[in-house]
């Protein structure tokens, strides 16, 4: 599981969770139970299904002490968990500016804390997109109201045209759900820190 | 490299849209589409959160299958082994989570 070329995990379960309250003031969101179990063995078990063992999990710093007692190194589950903290949400892409020592040029695959996927196929579909060594994969999802989202405009033949975020008026009902597969490359993005 | 790159956007967070569009930028992403028959939920108000408790319910329930079991998932991918797996079910048994890791082991449970 060490491979240097294998893709590692990022789950970015940070966030002041303020629109949940009072629920969230002791708890961290991505603690709460979906039913039976906590938020982020949905997220945690996506990136599992893809194939993905070296994960660094991302929270305030206030709350990292729970998820490590229930999470541990992993080890319990076959997988390599670390832990960050994310001073203050700064945006989700600040996930790799957290993570790049993490990362160290490998490709990676972020997910978002607080997202739940679930059908038919969705197993192979995550292997798949992990297989994928050059660019980058995300998913886009047809849904009621996609100005809340990241919004993907296709052409007629299903190329990508452009990718707006929140858009006023939305070029198609396509979100861009919280799982992005990207290469070694997304590092070399950002510049200046 | 390339022309774009992510900076703080005008309401001051580093955008993972704008991170995306580097990668359209140089012909490398791809959207792929998840179907109709795929859930995709988010849990970010009250509802939202109602509703995928709900959902993972009626279908765990009507199944008898757990969703996004981890106990589950490493073992069905060889990364523990059954004696591991009996292990991790015991003292979770109270709550029915642990009868189910024990169903994993002993049934033809479709992945």
């Amino acid at each position: 599981m060490n491979q240097a070329n294998s893709r590692c995990g990022i789950i970015l379960a940070g966030g002041s969770g303020t629109r949940l309250y009072p629920l969230t003031q002791v708890v961290s969101k991505q603690l709460l139970p979906v039913y039976d179990k906590p938020m982020i063995y949905y997220p945690l078990t996506t990136l599992m299904m893809a194939g993905i063992r070296d994960i660094l999990l991302i929270t305030t710093p206030h709350e990292q002490f729970m998820f490590k007692q229930l999470l541990g190194d992993g080890s319990q589950w076959g997988i390599q968990l670390h832990y960050a903290v994310q001073e203050k949400p700064e945006g989700l892409a600040q996930a790799f500016q957290i993570g790049r020592e993490f990362i160290n040029g490998r490709p990676s695959c972020l997910i978002l804390g607080d997202n739940i996927y679930y059908g038919g196929g969705l197993r192979e579909r995550l292997k798949q997109a992990n297989q994928q060594v050059s660019g980058a994969t995300v998913f886009g999802y047809w849904v009621r109201d996609p100005e809340r989202y990241g919004v993907v405009e296709f052409d007629p033949d299903g190329n990508v045209l452009s990718v707006v975020e929140k858009p006023e008026q939305p070029k198609s009902n396509y979100a861009i759900t919280g799982l992005y597969f990207y290469d070694q490359q997304v590092c070399d993005f950002f510049i200046a820190w | 490299m390339t022309s774009r790159s992510v900076t703080s956007s005008s309401r001051g967070e580093l955008e993972i849209t704008d991170l995306n569009r580097c990668y359209l930028d140089i012909g490398q992403l791809a959207v792929e589409r998840l179907g109709r028959g795929m859930a995709w939920l988010d849990t970010g108000t009250h509802e939202s959160l109602q509703q995928a408790a709900s959902f993972i319910e009626t279908i765990e329930t009507r199944q008898g299958l757990k969703i996004a079991c981890p106990e589950e998932i490493a073992y069905t991918s060889g990364w523990i082994d059954t004696e591991h797996l009996i292990r991790l079910a015991e003292p979770l048994r109270k709550s029915g989570y642990g009868e189910y890791l024990l169903e994993v082991l002993t049934q033809d449970i479709p992945q």
